[in-house]
């Protein structure tokens, strides 16, 4: 035969190691090119990184290192008390966008809820003379009514939850605003400040209580993604929902759940950056919306899964870190918006291409 | 047939690939000759559709060297290249845009802005393609979405033949299609032929290589074994390049477990599965296995959903146990009644992609792994543990992903998945489609075992060899009806075949006559 063209340099796949299952051949079209070793290095990277977000925490550390050294004051423990508690606040905004987009939705009324609960423990309850408890009730119930209705929606039609969650955030944030008149402040009581504020102290720990919280909803959410039979079950029906229906998973309530609870955890971070921001208005949710979807794409999460909260709650504190620095070196806001949105843009690309070389491999 | 002395139109030697460590060629040589049936046979992961992606540009291999009507080339860097260079492929999944006419999708790709072909001109290629490969073709304007999966590939097949490539290549193309569809589409590669095109075959399917195949190269674990012409290949020979075992003895159909006294455990009256069809019943005995036979889209498939509880159809479907009797109504109450439903599609109904191999096998059944408000990995590895040996399932480690099993044992975890809920009647939608000879073996075997166990099985299979190996009788479907039964003495493949088209010779018609559909709706009748 005529010239052997390798298409690789080094030594060529007959030195490779034969080891491994044998698969099948593999299904998805990719792209040649890297030499047999650099490919099996990256493979092994992308395996790692499948498993455990090595190149989010790569990029936390340096980030850290970079404000550390560039920035005076940057690594000091009031500074990073600071962050972690703004980090807090992403992750919890981000608890039901987690498992929406696990299911293979993106909940929009993120924001909405924020307001509505906010609105509803501080105005309400002003206005009605409701307890703390009580009006913390209603809005939970609320919400919760409110987001199944949207989950069943979606799926029983089968309509895009981006448009559904979106008319849901403005009906919520307006059935709330009825009742106000319009007016919108509110305060919140001082002991919900002393939860998130920065100089308050868990049990003499220097650390605000909002991070345990944080920290406590993370354990939770990890138990119940990955041991409970829901949690499986929420994974299932994103990954292949008509498998999910014939394997007799009642697809319908989970959707119907998850955006409940989205919902419903939506009110609570409300509630707790109501006592984070003092007074309350309607523009309190925006910014999290944006943030908290950017936390689980950026924590790793796919649409549809692979992913898990703790993924997310890496993506909340890069996303601080990276939005710290940012400004530190005299950016502007208006930049850390365009960095943010770049972000997501690279993380999905990344998954893109992560997910071809799986069902490479 | 080859003409020899011409070189050959595609020719690849010592071709290597590796997909990290897993190497999926390991040494491939392959000469296609103009106008020659070229088959490749192989089991699953033994590289022939890598070989036949390397050749289509998808990708692009590790070592080796490529000629072209015996010129050497560069490889395809993509499949644009490839199909510039004449060759036109069509893969085993049916690859349609569902939301687009007919006449878009068979055009799809070929157009480009400073090649236009005229409307007109666009619509006369295509329906010509259409009526040569199509019975009762669709029309241009429809669309795609609405087909069937064998008229959605015949699109996939009309886009590659309208190309009028030097070489097509069909990977596993034909398992979608229906019978007549099938043929013709062989009518079309031998008129090829003829005119000194070339075909590349990958078939599972032994009566398709003899049926139009002129040499057959043999793969074995990434290599290439060997190339025979036609008259020197067998089913023993072949069988054995393919597994490099010594030759495997000629199989004996199953015996039957079942017998007159087995008590019934289903029981279908009055079924009828499309409006206006002539109703039919069924009872269903312990141990009993029942092929499901017919041409694509005949209500086979209606059939077995029916009997699980997926689709609802007139008349009524019981579940018997002893002088109990339950309705089947959903899909979630066959299941309880002890029904169990394995589904056509591995990959769009079966398989949780990322999922791990436990986690697919125990999803169904995870209630029985629960420890207080948890789930116990270890109970699941524990149950799955029973049927590694039961189904020969390979696995390296049981939290690895579902994908990185071969076909074969993704199906054989989504059996075990279903039989992890202890039915009383398994319902199989072709369940050896696309997975490779060993595989079906094991399946085959543990049919048997579970037919001992007192199992009453149910399979709808688009193979004639299956029906005649396994089966103790097989109810042939034809315009949604019940056309013929053949019980486990009246069934050849001449007379199983014939019942398909509703030939005189199809045996011991249900109704006692012909089955050219006298019979008056309503007529009630009990099976066995």
């Amino acid at each position: 035969m005529t010239e052997l063209r390798t298409a690789t340099p080094g030594p060529g796949p007959a030195s490779d190691p034969a080891g491994g299952p044998r698969t099948g051949a593999p299904t998805s079209g990719g792209r040649g090119g890297g030499g047999a070793r650099a490919r099996s290095f990256w493979e092994t990277l992308a395996a790692t990184q499948a498993r455990f977000p090595v190149a989010q925490v790569a990029l936390l550390f340096v980030t850290f290192a970079v404000g550390a050294i560039a920035i005076e004051g940057f690594g000091s423990y009031n500074s990073v008390r600071n962050m972690l508690v703004l980090a807090s606040l992403v992750g919890l905004t981000a608890v039901g966008q987690t498992l929406v987009v696990l299911v293979g939705g993106l909940d929009l009324s993120v924001s909405g809820f924020i307001v509505a609960g906010a609105l509803t423990v501080t105005q309400l309850a002003e206005m009605y003379g409701w307890n703390f408890g009580t009006a913390l009730l209603v809005a939970i119930v609320g919400a919760g009514l409110l987001g199944a209705f949207t989950g069943w929606l979606c799926n029983r039609l089968n309509i895009q939850p981006l448009i559904v969650t979106l008319a849901m955030s403005a009906i919520a944030v307006g059935v709330v605003q009825v009742q106000t008149g319009g007016a919108q402040s509110g305060s919140a009581p001082a002991w919900l400040s002393q939860l998130s504020a920065p100089v308050a102290t868990t049990f003499g720990i220097p650390m605000p209580p909002v991070v345990f919280l944080w920290l406590a909803v993370g354990v939770l959410m990890w138990l119940f993604l990955s041991r409970t039979r829901t949690g499986r079950q929420i994974y299932a029906t994103g990954t292949n929902p008509r498998a999910a229906d014939l394997a007799l998973i009642r697809t319908r309530r989970i959707w119907t759940g998850v955006f409940a609870f989205s919902a419903i955890s939506a009110v609570l971070a409300g509630v707790v950056l109501a006592g984070f921001a003092g007074s309350v208005d309607g523009s309190l949710g925006g910014p999290y919306l944006f943030q908290s979807l950017a936390a689980v794409i950026v924590g790793g999460t796919v649409f549809g899964g692979p992913g898990d909260y703790w993924r997310t709650m890496i993506g909340a504190i890069l996303l601080v870190f990276l939005g710290t620095v940012i400004l530190g070196l005299g950016f502007t806001i208006p930049d850390r918006q365009v960095m943010y949105g770049a972000i997501i843009l690279l993380a999905m690309a990344a998954y893109g291409r992560e997910k071809k070389l799986s069902s490479r491999i | 047939m080859a003409e020899l002395g011409e070189p050959p139109v595609v020719s690849v030697s010592n071709l290597a690939k590796s997909f990290g460590p897993t190497r999926a060629i390991v040494d491939a040589t392959l000469q296609v000759l103009p106008g020659e049936v070229h088959a490749i046979v192989g089991e699953n992961g033994s590289g022939k559709s890598t070989l036949v992606k390397i050749l289509s540009g998808v990708h692009q291999p590790g070592a080796g060297s490529l000629e072209v009507a015996g010129s050497p080339v560069r490889f395809f860097p993509t499949p644009r290249a490839a199909q510039a260079a004449g060759i036109a492929t069509v893969f085993q999944e049916v690859l349609t845009v569902d939301t687009r006419s007919v006449l878009d999708n068979i055009w799809i790709g070929l157009e480009s802005v400073s090649n236009r072909v005229r409307a007109a001109e666009k619509r006369r290629r295509a329906s010509a393609v259409l009526a040569e490969l199509l019975e009762h073709p669709p029309a241009l304007d429809d669309e795609v979405g609405d087909l069937s999966l064998s008229e959605r590939q015949a699109c996939s097949i009309a886009r590659s033949l309208i190309r009028e490539p030097k070489l097509l290549i069909l990977d596993e193309a034909t398992s979608a299609l229906d019978f007549s569809t099938r043929s013709r589409l062989f009518g079309m590669v031998r008129r090829r032929a003829a005119e000194g095109a070339s075909t590349i075959l990958i078939t599972h399917r032994m009566d398709e290589i003899d049926e139009i195949g002129d040499r057959i190269t043999v793969m074995r674990s990434g290599s290439t074994v060997g190339t025979l012409a036609l008259g020197e290949w067998n089913p023993g020979i072949l069988v054995q390049m393919m597994t490099g075992a010594a030759e495997q003895a000629a199989r004996e159909g199953r015996e039957p477990v079942a017998s007159a006294d087995s008590p019934v455990v289903l029981e279908a009256r009055e079924l009828a599965l499309r409006p206006g069809a002539r109703p039919f019943g069924l009872s269903l005995r312990a141990g009993e296995v029942v092929g499901v036979a017919g041409l694509e889209g005949h209500g086979q498939d209606v059939f077995l959903k029916a009997l699980a509880g997926l689709e609802p159809v007139a008349g009524e479907v019981e579940r018997v146990d002893g002088s109990a009797r339950q309705a089947v109504r959903s899909h979630r109450g066959a299941s309880r009644l002890g029904i169990a439903y394995v589904p056509r599609e591995r990959r769009a109904e079966s398989i949780f992609e990322w999922m791990s191999i436990v986690e697919n096998f125990a999803i169904a059944t995870s209630s029985e792994d629960r420890r207080g408000p948890f789930l116990s990995e270890r109970r699941s590895s524990t149950r799955f543990a029973e049927y590694l040996d039961l189904l020969k399932i390979k696995i390296g480690r049981g939290g690895d992903a579902i994908t990185t099993l071969s076909g074969g044992n993704q199906q054989k975890v989504t059996i075990a998945r279903w039989l992890a809920s202890h039915p009383r009647i398994l319902i199989l939608n072709d369940p050896t489609r696309g997975i490779d000879v060993n595989a079906k073996r094991d399946l085959y075997t543990l049919l048997d075992v579970l037919a001992k166990e007192g199992l009453a099985v149910v399979m709808l299979s688009t193979e004639v060899d299956e029906h005649l190996e396994l089966m103790d009788r097989v109810l042939v479907f034809r315009e949604g009806e019940l056309a013929a039964e053949l019980s486990r003495a009246e069934l050849t493949r001449e007379r199983l075949v014939a019942s398909f088209f509703g030939g005189q010779e199809a045996g011991s018609d249900p109704t006692g006559t012909a089955t050219t559909g006298t019979t008056s709706t309503g007529t009630e009748r009990q099976a066995s």
